[in-house]
């Protein structure tokens, strides 16, 4: 059932018994060929009930289209979600200015919004044929911070309603590889934007996949293909950036071409795991640091003791156990799609099976290093 | 900074609902604009919609029923209530969750000041509730159990606080968790008090800790009773300072369905055990039937996974300052497990032909010594009290090397080292 606003609120009405009480009409979707973004001004104080009210995409044929001043973006290497299709932008206030970070997301400016559509289609081999929209997750730069909602893309894929409490689907589908897939997708709550966006502890949602590193790469804006860092330095956006060559780039997980395996398991694991498993996130119970940069192998889970894991261990020894995949708890939980189980804890449903065999192989060829002695 | 105005339309509905608190045989009891009141007659939809947006001080109040949810319950705001009609009469079923990529927990907060009370947590896929990175967290009257006994696909903890203080879980029940019913780890300042734990791996466990009394706990059929212990390569180090007293921990001979982690390494038939935790305190507990033993006091070395585990240049491995004294015991030690490679060890000192051929006794120390804390007879200040009951020193420092295994044992019954006494722990208390 496609629960909306109106419903919600129609349905607690009626809780009541009352009589007399007015039936809001729905909420009123924007016309996406007359607006400019964002379309709602007041946005910052409040995600609007329909995603066209912010007229930041048009919708059509399964994918979505930046409207004029939203800027698209992809990533090297990005967060797998049961191998959803997923197109990225960003609309920022005319003249924004955002100082070159070399290693932190975009600190886009507050009247910001980030947007990530999530689409299948029946079989991802094509996946041109068929395709629909699920979900358009956003977050908004808010004078208080980033406030995060999940839009619901309706039957007719005209729009989108707002749906803060989230939502678990059944989609099926082929994946790339040609395996048939039931995926328990889940379209996050407003709670459990935090669980991952809260990288940093603070109670505080932030950006994560828009990092230089992660957008240093190729994108196509219509008049072939431009490195993402320079178009953003030549809109006058991003101050202060070098040239590409001089700035840091995350590999590409699954191309060798730019990166060791090592370097491609490394990336993989930080935009994968180290919102969580860093020193701050919420993971950071559990001793973990995920982030690429880490030269720590024990902080890696290399010879780690399991702390909390339970079953999620699955009887296996240690976190990683160089050489010996089979006996790591990594993979245990990459190939696990038991909650509790399986990592990451929430957003994914189905096996990853390129990225476990990236993992995997990483592993058996790691070394141990000197200083330990797992096996 | 997530406030229910961001949402006018969902802020209405709850106002709506609020406004009705009580007009209703169903209704929950909270009124008020911080009040959100929900039903079984409201769809999950309608329900995670309004806690998605919910205000720090909200109330939310589940009326009596069942709740089933596909999703977790994922809560952050601050000064939370989530209350139902009473501890079996608000049952929230999270069996349909395991089907879905919704998460851990069946309900998990990171706020301050969180006070959960009166309804179950049935079957969730992972953990039952989990607080994390929080001041001050209560859990009352709150039962949190799977319905299939034994089986390592349960969730591994009940009723989970992690890195938070001021900890207080009281008159709770947890039954079937694949780790621990009530688990505390890396937090300070704690009471787990008359509360009831059965059929888990382990009933209660103090992790990492600093300050805990567990206490008037009834803790039966599980592997284990209660397990204080520091692990290695965690955030929160040096954990010490717990109190477990006043606690009936009765014949916890479960086997040990664990799948990872250090439970698994807990013998069935354990009643209190102590590892690597220092200034401990074992007192007025009736600890009966359990087939290993009734306390058991080792290090981390004992356990044989020190030469494997990456090294903690600030981790402690042995167990320091232990006082157990006042305690009743009967019927312990009579059948020690043969599964668990640390109950098979036992087993080389049970028996017919052995040392003891009926029973090990009541408390068993591993007398694994830290080389570096003197030459005194007894430097890691174990004390029985003045009338010790039957104990033994199972390695008397031998066989074990820096990094274990210990093999073979060498015990010695002699209790006399450790007919002392060591300072009473001062009652902990929630501000």
């Amino acid at each position: 059932m496609r629960t909306t606003l109106s419903l919600a609120l129609a349905a607690a009405l009626a809780a009541c018994g009352g009589s007399g009480s007015p039936t809001p009409s729905s909420p009123a979707s924007t016309d996406l060929s007359t607006c400019s973004a964002p379309g709602t001004t007041d946005y910052v104080s409040g995600l609007p009930p329909r995603l066209s009210n912010l007229c930041l995409m048009v919708p059509g044929g399964g994918a979505v289209q930046p409207k004029a001043g939203v800027v698209p973006y992809e990533l090297n290497t990005p967060l797998f979600s049961d191998y959803a299709l997923k197109t990225r932008m960003f609309f920022a206030p005319p003249g924004s200015h955002v100082a070159y970070d070399a290693s932190a997301a975009l600190d886009l400016p507050v009247g910001s919004i980030v947007a990530k559509t999530f689409a299948f289609a029946p079989d991802l081999r094509t996946p041109e044929a068929g395709a629909y929209l699920v979900e358009t997750r956003v977050l908004v730069r808010t004078a208080t911070g980033w406030q995060g909602g999940a839009y619901v893309w309706s039957a007719d894929q005209k729009d989108a309603d707002l749906t803060p409490g989230g939502q678990v689907k059944d989609i099926s589908f082929v994946d790339p590889s040609g395996t048939a897939q039931h995926a328990s997708y889940l379209v996050p709550s407003v709670n459990e934007c935090s669980r991952c966006h809260d990288n940093a502890g603070d109670g505080a949602n932030h950006l994560l996949g828009p990092t230089v590193r992660n957008l240093n790469r190729t994108h196509d804006y219509g008049n072939g293909p431009e490195n993402q860092i320079a178009h953003l330095a030549g809109t006058g956006l991003l101050q202060g950036a070098p040239s590409p060559e001089a700035a840091p780039r995350l590999p590409v997980w699954n191309d060798p071409s730019s990166g060791t395996l090592d370097q491609r398991a490394r990336a993989w694991l930080e935009v994968n795991c180290a919102h969580c498993h860093n020193p701050n996130g919420l993971g950071s119970p559990y001793g973990l640091d995920l982030y690429a940069s880490v030269t720590d192998p024990v902080a890696i889970g290399t010879c780690k003791d399991p702390v909390a894991a339970g079953p999620g261990a699955g009887g296996r020894p240690y976190d990683i156990v160089p050489g010996n995949p089979g006996n790591s708890i990594l993979t245990y939980r990459l190939a696990s799609t038991t909650p509790g189980v399986a990592m990451p804890q929430i957003g994914r449903s189905v096996v990853h099976s390129e990225s476990l065999q990236l993992i995997t192989d990483w592993i058996a060829q790691m070394p141990l290093p000197p200083t330990l002695n797992c096996h | 900074m997530r406030t229910q105005s961001t949402f006018p339309a969902i802020a209405l509905a709850a106002a709506a609902l609020a406004g009705c608190g009580g007009s209703s045989s169903t209704s929950a009891s909270c009124t008020g604009s911080s009040c959100v009141a929900l039903t079984t007659a409201m769809t999950e939809q309608e329900i995670q919609n309004q806690l998605a947006t919910i205000a720090d001080g909200t109330t939310v109040s589940f009326a009596a029923g069942t709740y089933h949810f596909q999703n977790a319950l994922a809560f952050n705001a601050k000064n939370l209530t989530i209350q139902g009609a009473g501890e079996t009469q608000t049952i929230l079923d999270f069996a349909a969750q395991t089907q879905s990529g919704a998460g851990g927990e069946g309900l998990s907060s990171t706020g301050d000041n969180f006070y959960i009370h009166d309804l179950s947590i049935k079957d969730p896929a992972g953990n039952g509730v989990k607080m994390e990175k929080a001041d001050n967290v209560h859990v009352n009257h709150v039962r949190v159990y799977w319905s299939n006994d034994g089986v390592n696909t349960n969730g591994p903890y009940g009723i989970y606080p992690v890195t938070c203080t001021n900890v207080l879980v009281e008159n709770s029940y947890a039954a079937g968790a694949s780790d621990t019913g009530i688990y505390v780890g890396q937090s300070t300042n704690i009471i787990v008090r008359n509360n009831e734990a059965e059929k888990n791996v382990m009933g209660v466990e103090i992790e990492n800790c600093h300050s805990a009394d567990v206490h008037d706990n009834n803790l039966h059929g599980n592997t284990g009773g209660v397990l204080v212990f520091t692990g290695p390569n965690l955030a929160q180090k040096d954990g010490n300072t717990a109190h477990v007293f006043h606690n009936t921990v009765t014949a916890n001979n479960h086997p040990n369905f664990g799948y990872g982690g250090m439970v698994t390494q807990i013998p069935a038939g354990s009643g209190i055990v102590v590892m690597a935790d220092r200034s401990v305190e074992i007192d007025h507990n009736a600890i009966t039937g359990n087939d290993t033993d009734g306390v058991a006091v080792i290090s981390f070395i004992f356990t044989g996974l020190a030469n494997t585990t990456a090294p903690d240049a600030a981790y402690y491995p042995y167990p320091k300052q232990v006082y157990i004294h006042d305690n009743t015991f009967a019927g312990n030690g009579t059948s020690p497990d043969t599964v668990v490679s640390l109950g098979q060890l036992l087993n080389t000192i049970h028996g017919p032909g052995t040392m003891f051929p009926a029973a090990l006794p009541d408390v068993m120390y591993d007398g694994v010594l830290d080389a570096s804390a003197g030459a005194t007879a007894n430097p890691m200040q174990i004390c029985l009290g003045a009338s010790p009951p039957s104990f033994a020193n199972i390695t008397q420092n031998t066989y074990c090397g820096p990094l274990g295994p210990c093999y073979p044992l060498n015990p010695s019954t002699d209790a006399s080292t450790y007919t002392c006494t060591l300072p009473a722990l001062p009652a902990l208390q929630i501000p």
